[in-house]
């Protein structure tokens, strides 16, 4: 029974990032009925912004450039300059469409992220690593930028496309993941960092108490503490701020949310902003729990996510969490279990999502929507 | 639903071209294809570039055109988005390469040994055995279906039992003792085995025989040929087994299904001792005329690949526009409304889904042939995304656009690698060595080199510029040849007069 609830425990740990990232997805599904193929990479960015902020490339003493700047705008120089060709190329299409704004707000975006995460970087330095500020303005710090990059992405690769068939935009968010990861080895290289101690004493006490011979770690506690906290934050805004409501009703129905006055396009973009600040929050979680990050780690984990959030019911928040957890618990235990079981750790979560599909095709907590002809 | 009927009377009533022009020019792409191949057969096996990087790149760009348009299929035709046609592929080249690898271990070097009886065997003995398991699994279905209650249960009854099995586990866990009972199943597997080795025990003392009958000099292109048949069906047995379940699920549900299923194909390989586990599997590369010292000869290799792209193109061409066409593009437009005219959505789906992985299985086996080293990453979850933005790029639909697009799609990347050789490579019969000999000013070079060191950036950025600029595809789902009428473009006074 001990080793059970050992193995409960991890399989929370882990299930609690697949649930932050499943969020995002199924937040945007939910809106635009899009399978956002970046998400998981826009985890990755999340991570490595945390390992740029907290200076494991270079020290933190010694950064060679102005640390905020240099850590945005590696990948903020790329999306900037594509940003103008994509708008150019737009404004040779189509010559009344508003291309010079979109170009310049995205860029507006990337220079307000950039500002932010400089004065985060620089009070990163001033708190010191590893302390608790130290360790919250980094995990900020990673918000603040795949936030920006959330909103780019939707602004350039997405929003351009809103009107034509959904299959497009799929094809635009592979285009965009194959970019940030390929792009990310080009910028941060392709074999995996260290990623430094952001929180005091974790290795020297890494266990925060013991239940009945179970040990309950403090990584994962502190995981599952920060994801609850992310998941009551973003209960607040859904369900109790009036932005919150907007993107209930748009998520609901598009077109009539827009006929009662509601910005169908602002809530879109909100809706990425919260999305990838989630993703980034399980980014840097991940980066403090096995401490090395790479420009490919957002592959599986992005794809176990959506399987999560399908699992759950695609587009219903609390069955995106219920799915990360089962997903998370369910993998641990198969692992564990199973002889040799670890070698099919991979593909028990598809074996999972296709008993559910089979069992209940809408996922666990989803409705089942009745097509008219 | 005939269409041969509509395209004899339609030029009577709109004035149209004759009915020979008609089936003239809709018929007019295989030879064009055919005519269009030959030069290029000659131009891989020509003495600057054989057995060669770029005949290697030609043969690439034929596998990939046979799985797109495979694809295109199910997706663009049959519109049940599949995300998972890289696992097809997998199977296919695993069987086939597996089968030739035991029973035709040198088939490249000596044809006298390449054992096509054993081959055929081989699969004829898969097959059985998983019929006989299949039938087992069905006999409990149809059992499970026949008591309702039970299957109304079914449910709980999975929760009782999975419950059961946990207590089990975690007492199992604790004393390690004995085979705990869910671990029987191999036994089970193991029966199937014997019936495995007694259909191979018949075909070994009946393969001289058979082998006997065919002459040396075809001796290993129909181990070939069995082999790929082999691969082909063995795909299609797996399209069957993930088209009939995945049929309850539409659009993203089907697509995330699909990709499942060939990430549990891909990690079943990874798993499989037989199979080369993660290091993967050294598969005989096929070749008529051997030629040791030169190493593969990829040359006669070339008629397999694109005869068989060949034959796909046709046979989903023809498919496409017959009245099972018809009926899988109204599935694709509304799966409800087409149920409702009386056509039958079930098997048109699983139609699709075998017929796509019959070729994609196909091309899986020439794959393996072609580059004599299977690995189980390069049938991942990315061939499979890079197969969608084949035929999504070419246009939903279009079967020449999926040609433009994987022709497109697969040469981009090696072009973008060293753009300077490749230009050297196309001016080589005029005398030019090597990149050297262009001449370049340094900043050209540097420049060139960057590019190829960050390929798959400018990859993705020009996939995302495409699909800024053509949402529909490079084609918007029309053809490049000219079609036979659809019904969209029939006069509304004409099909009045005839119904």
């Amino acid at each position: 029974m001990q080793e059970f609830f050992q193995q409960l425990i991890n399989g929370l740990s882990y299930g609690a990032i697949y649930a932050l990232i499943a969020v995002g997805y199924t937040m945007v599904y939910g809106v635009l009925r899009l399978i956002n193929f970046a998400h998981g990479d826009v985890y990755m960015i999340g991570a490595m912004a945390a390992l740029y902020a907290a200076g494991g490339v270079y020290g933190l003493s010694s950064l060679p450039w102005s640390p905020g700047a240099g850590l945005l705008l590696n990948p903020a120089i790329w999306l900037g300059a594509f940003a103008l060709v994509a708008g150019l190329l737009r404004m040779a299409g189509r010559p009344q469409g508003r291309w010079l704004r979109s170009v310049l707000t995205v860029l507006a975006v990337l220079t307000a992220a950039a500002a932010a995460s400089e004065v985060l970087t620089r009070a990163v330095r001033a708190a010191g690593l590893p302390s608790w500020p130290g360790a919250v303005l980094v995990l900020l710090t990673a918000m603040v930028n795949c936030a920006a990059l959330g909103y780019v992405i939707e602004r350039v690769a997405y929003r351009p496309l809103r009107n034509q068939a959904r299959i497009t935009a799929l094809i635009t968010a592979i285009g965009v993941s194959m970019f940030l990861e390929f792009g990310g080895q080009a910028v941060f290289g392709a074999s995996p960092q260290a990623f430094p101690q952001l929180i005091p004493g974790l290795e020297e006490h890494p266990e925060l108490c013991r239940i009945g011979g179970v040990v309950i770690g403090r990584v994962d506690a502190m995981i599952v503490a920060v994801t609850l906290a992310m998941m009551s934050g973003l209960w607040w805004i859904v369900m109790r701020t009036r932005t919150g409501m907007a993107l209930r009703a748009v998520s609901f129905r598009f077109d009539t949310a827009a006929l009662m006055g509601i910005d169908v396009n602002r809530i879109i973009a909100f809706t990425f902003v919260l999305g990838s600040a989630l993703a980034a929050v399980a980014g840097v979680l991940v980066a403090v729990r096995s401490p090395k990050v790479d420009p490919l780690m957002g592959l599986m984990p992005g794809i176990k996510a959506f399987v999560a959030a399908v699992l759950g019911g695609i587009g219903n928040v609390p069955g995106a969490v219920l799915g990360g957890l089962v997903l998370g618990v369910t993998e641990v235990m198969v692992a564990g279990y199973f002889p040799q079981g670890s070698q099919y750790r991979d593909g028990v979560a598809f074996v999972i999502l296709i008993g559910v599909l089979l069992l209940k095709p809408s996922g666990l907590l989803g409705q089942n929507v009745v097509e008219k002809v | 639903m005939s269409s041969r009927k509509s395209d004899i009377l339609l030029p009577l009533v709109a004035g149209g071209p004759r009915p020979w022009v008609v089936t003239l020019r809709s018929n007019i792409l295989l030879p064009v294809l055919v005519v269009l191949m030959w030069p290029l057969g000659r131009l891989v096996e020509w003495s600057p570039y054989v057995n060669d990087y770029f005949s290697h790149v030609v043969l690439m760009v034929g596998i990939s055109v046979t799985l797109a348009v495979s694809l295109q299929l199910i997706n663009g035709v049959a519109g049940q988005f599949s995300l998972g046609h890289a696992g097809f592929m997998a199977v296919g080249a695993y069987m086939a390469g597996y089968a030739t690898k035991t029973y035709a271990p040198d088939f490249a070097a000596a044809p006298q040994t390449a054992d096509a009886a054993m081959v055929a065997a081989f699969f004829l003995a898969l097959l059985v055995v998983m019929t006989t398991g299949g039938g087992l699994l069905a006999v409990i279905f149809v059992a499970v279906r026949r008591t309702r209650r039970v299957h109304r249960a079914l449910p709980g009854v999975l929760a009782v039992v999975l419950a059961a099995w946990f207590v089990h586990d975690i007492s199992a866990a604790r004393g390690q003792a004995e085979l705990p009972w869910y671990l029987l199943w191999p036994q089970i597997l193991a029966r199937l085995g014997d019936v495995f080795e007694w259909i191979m025990g018949m075909a070994a003392k009946a393969a001289p025989a058979v082998n006997s009958i065919v002459p040396a000099c075809m001796k290993s292109g129909t181990t070939l040929l069995a082999a790929l048949l082999g691969g082909g069906i063995m795909a299609a047995a797996a399209g069957l087994i993930v088209g009939l379940p995945t049929l309850r699920l539409r659009g993203d549900y089907l697509a995330i299904a699909t990709l499942g299923f060939a990430e549990i194909i891909r990690v079943a390989v990874v798993n499989s001792e037989a199979l080369g586990k993660a290091t993967g599997l050294s598969v005989p590369p096929y070749s008529i005329e051997p030629n040791p010292e030169e190493g593969m000869a990829g040359q006669r290799i070339f008629p397999w690949i694109y005869g068989w792209m060949l034959i796909t193109i046709v046979v989903v061409w023809r498919l496409a526009n017959s009245a099972k066409g018809r009926a899988l593009q109204a599935v694709r437009e509304d799966e409800t409304a087409a149920a409702a005219t009386g056509i039958d959505a079930t098997h048109h789906k699983v139609l699709a889904f075998v017929v796509g992985a019959f070729f994609a299985g196909i091309a899986g086996g020439l794959y393996a042939h072609l580059d004599g080293y299977l690995n189980p990453n390069s049938f991942g979850i990315m061939k499979s995304i890079e197969l969608v933005v084949m035929v999504t790029l070419g246009g939903l639909g279009s079967i020449s656009g999926a040609i433009l697009a994987a022709a497109v799609l697969t040469w981009l990347p090696e072009l973008l690698r060293a753009p300077a050789d490749w230009a050297a490579l196309l001016l080589r019969p005029f005398g030019v060595r090597g990149a050297e000999d262009l001449h370049m000013p340094q900043w050209l070079v540097d420049a060139l080199a960057a590019v190829g060191e960050n390929r798959m950036v400018f990859y993705a950025l020009l996939l995302i510029v495409m699909m800024l600029l053509r949402p529909r595809g490079l084609l918007g789902g029309r053809e490049l040849w000219p079609q036979r009428r659809t019904l969209h473009a029939r006069p509304p006074a004409a099909t009045e007069d005839m119904a």
